[in-house]
């Protein structure tokens, strides 16, 4: 019964996050820059019965829902809706959300259609034994990369403005579109956040492993954390070089396109297919 | 209450459109050549008087007058009579030749005059569609009449929803994106690349008129520091004054480029005044923040392999001319949608006045009633003098009882009657059992004529 209940809320969220995209589709469409009801209630909706249904599958499974490619998925989509909440807010522009909005529902709709554990597993059993440092490495790694999905979609806004800009074709995508600089900001700030959040992420799972003699004997050889780290050097780079002013615009952008590519591919080849729980196996 | 159109119609019928007949009659930049425009044009000064004259004629319901560089317009509540002696006052102002005078000042009614203002509203009738002045033009022309005391319910109802439905047409479609004039092209360039420009500075090099132009408008978009330099430093001063604009030196140029965001290039010099080399200098120095760069001199100020170097946007007069164009047939595009929403404008209004006049007859079918009831009673009363003040009380109270009882029916017949009319119903030939029809044979039956009962007052001009 928890079963059904369960898929049913989680359709329920991919049903609230798509009505959402369509509104921002429409406003976008009809070339509205600011947002609107039409696009704030929905997002709002969507995102407090998101959160709804993590904190219920949360209480049902007695962890936190972030374990496993079902967890980890739902908790990148709800993190982008709330970090584009704040996005927004601050921005005060709504076509982002055509760029961003599809990440949460796909990954909704993955975490749907694969159908996440009803009941505790014995790998989410002894991730919990880890307790509250393990809940907040996981959601802080996890938190890095809805960042770096952000900047990725911000990076795709910005490589298609600027070419449309030089090109000098001012077509119907540039009159929707924010202004250049509002979507550099919105990339080099969403790189900064998730380097600081990988960052914590790694740190706090370090110090957790710290605590676990056998961890340091395997994590050298863990995938995941090679990974992590290669992900977090090649963010510091992008970031460093658009400080520095020489990828400042297009290249930062580009550069924040090819590594969500990078991080998509490995979240998915070496984290699913090469290891679980890292440190701890 | 109905009014015979004949004048409008050329037959002798009753017009759905009871309680006044709106008309809208006119000349405009597609009709008329400037120098009749000019003619016909009402300054605001003379609109007092020009409106008040209006309104004294016994046959103007209510009276509005639109008047802008690109169009005369009259718009008015006609209780009877026809659009002939607009057509003569515009012809005669204008000095528009007799023979000429009905191809150069049109005519709509009713539903069509309606339209035509939601259509002039949203710029669709615009010379440059969707230009944005017209929408302040319509508003002012509705306050001109308020202010008079020439514009009632039914105009007033109808200029709020022109520009109800302008608005909305501009919000839900392209009418007006984009700019149309290369000055503001370069403007909504700057505004794409930096988003808000009142932190960015601006440097015009030279001293033309269009790049005047453009940071006026710059300015107005909120650029707050602007710089003009040129060859002589007398003409430098001189603009900077009359422009608030502070003067950078011509021999400071190439050190004083890495601190400006915006360029725009206009000088007479035979040569390239941006090379390549300058440029990149710059952009070493301002650690590739974007430059925009616009070149609008004849032969050209900035070198074009500038446009390669990373974060520089160069545009020349060209580029600005080229955008324009696009934005003025992307404008065009977005107009059939802008005529749909437009329609379901009208289609609202037409309702709206539909249930203004049926609840006018209604009122007047209802008075007619009361008027018998009274008098029947007075009269029972009078001969029967031996009623106590209980017996009156009583049968005064059936007699209206059953007069509210007889009205419901036909009071739901008019309304419904009025519903009924839809905005294909024939005009001088209703079909049998259409709403116009029914309306008229209620009308027939219950003696309903245009009368100042109506609900439509005619507001007093103010002296």
């Amino acid at each position: 019964m928890w079963g059904e209940i369960l898929t049913s809320l989680d359709g329920a969220v991919v049903l609230l996050y798509g009505i959402t995209w369509l509104g921002y589709a429409r406003s976008f469409g009809l070339g509205r820059q600011a947002p609107t009801k039409s696009t704030i209630v929905p997002l709002l909706t969507a995102l407090i019965a998101h959160t709804a249904v993590l904190i219920v599958r949360g209480i049902h499974l007695g962890h936190t829902p972030t374990i496993g490619m079902h967890g980890a998925l739902g908790f990148v989509a709800w993190s982008m809706a709330l970090c584009y909440v704040f996005l927004q807010t601050h921005l005060r522009t709504s076509a982002f959300g055509i760029f961003i909005l599809p990440f949460a529902v796909v990954f909704t709709a993955i975490v749907w259609l694969v159908g996440g554990p009803t009941d505790s597993t014995d790998l989410a059993a002894k991730m919990s034994e880890r307790g509250a440092l393990f809940a907040l490495h996981m959601a802080g790694a996890l938190f890095s990369y809805s960042c770096f999905a952000i900047a990725f979609a911000g990076g795709l806004m910005y490589v298609l403005l600027d070419r449309e800009l030089h090109s000098k074709k001012i077509g119907a995508l540039t009159r929707r579109m924010p202004p250049l600089a509002k979507i550099d900001k919105v990339v080099t700030h969403s790189v900064g956040l998730g380097l600081i959040m990988l960052g914590l992420g790694m740190v706090l799972g370090v110090i957790g492993l710290a605590g676990q003699p056998e961890g340091w004997e395997s994590w050298e050889d863990n995938a995941k954390v090679f990974t992590a780290l290669l992900i977090w050097m090649a963010y510091a780079f992008i970031l460093f070089m658009m400080i520095r002013g020489d990828w400042r615009g297009r290249r930062g952008a580009l550069g924040a396109v090819v590594c969500f590519l990078m991080v998509f591919a490995l979240y998915f080849v070496v984290n699913l297919m090469f290891a679980n729980l890292h440190g701890a196996v | 209450m109905g009014t015979t159109c004949r004048a409008l119609y050329g037959g002798d019928v009753i017009c759905p459109c009871v309680g006044g007949t709106l008309v809208a009659v006119g000349l405009s930049h597609k009709t008329a050549a400037v120098e009749f425009r000019d003619r016909v044009g009402v300054a605001e000064r003379q609109m007092p008087e020009v409106l008040r004259e209006w309104a004294r004629q016994p046959e103007i319901g209510e009276i509005a007058i639109l008047s802008t560089c690109n169009r005369t317009e009259i718009y008015a509540l006609l209780r009877s009579g026809g659009v002939d002696n607009f057509r003569k006052w515009l012809g005669e102002r204008g000095q528009v030749a007799e023979a000429d005078r009905s191809k150069v000042i049109y005519a709509h009614i009713d539903r069509e005059a309606v339209h035509h203002l939601f259509r002039v509203a949203s710029g669709l009738d615009s010379m440059i569609v969707g230009e944005p002045q017209v929408l302040g033009q319509v508003r002012e022309a509705v306050r001109l009449g308020r202010e008079n005391g020439v514009v009632g319910r039914k105009l007033n109802g109808l200029f709020d929803a022109a520009l109800k439905a302008a608005k909305r047409a501009r919000s839900e479609t392209g009418i007006d994106r984009g700019a149309v004039s290369i000055s503001y092209a370069a403007v909504e360039l700057a505004r794409q690349i930096f988003g808000e420009l009142n932190q960015k500075e601006v440097l015009v090099l030279g001293a033309g008129k269009m790049s005047r132009l453009t940071m006026d408008n710059l300015r107005d978009q909120g650029a707050t520091t602007c710089f003009i330099a040129n060859r002589s430093a007398e003409r430098a001063e001189a603009l900077a004054s009359e422009y608030h604009a502070k003067v950078l030196p011509w021999d400071r140029l190439e050190e004083s480029l890495a601190r400006m965001d915006i360029v725009i290039a206009s000088t007479a010099a035979p040569h390239y005044v941006l090379t390549t080399d300058i440029v990149r200098e710059a952009m070493k120095a301002r650690r590739n923040r974007p430059l925009f760069l616009v070149d609008i001199a004849a032969p050209r100020d900035v070198a074009p392999e500038v446009a390669e170097l990373y974060n520089v946007f160069l545009y020349n007069i060209d580029d600005l001319k080229a955008v324009t164009e696009e934005n003025i047939a992307a404008r065009r595009k977005e107009m059939v949608r802008a005529e749909e929403l437009l329609s379901e404008g009208v289609d609202q209004f037409m309702a709206w006045t539909r249930a203004l006049e049926a609840q006018g007859a209604i009122v007047q079918i209802r008075e007619w009633a009361e008027e018998q009831r009274q008098a029947e009673l007075e009269r029972l009363i009078r001969n029967r003098n031996d009623m106590t003040p209980e017996q009156q009380k009583a049968v005064e109270e059936f007699s209206r009882r059953l007069m509210n009882k007889f009205l419901d029916r036909p009071s739901r017949g008019v309304k419904s009657a009025y519903r009924a009319i839809d905005n294909t119903d024939e005009i001088d030939q209703p079909s049998e059992h259409s709403g116009s029809w029914i309306l008229n044979s209620l009308k027939h039956f219950f003696g309903v004529k245009a009368s100042e009962k109506s609900i439509d007052h005619k507001p007093t001009p103010k002296s």
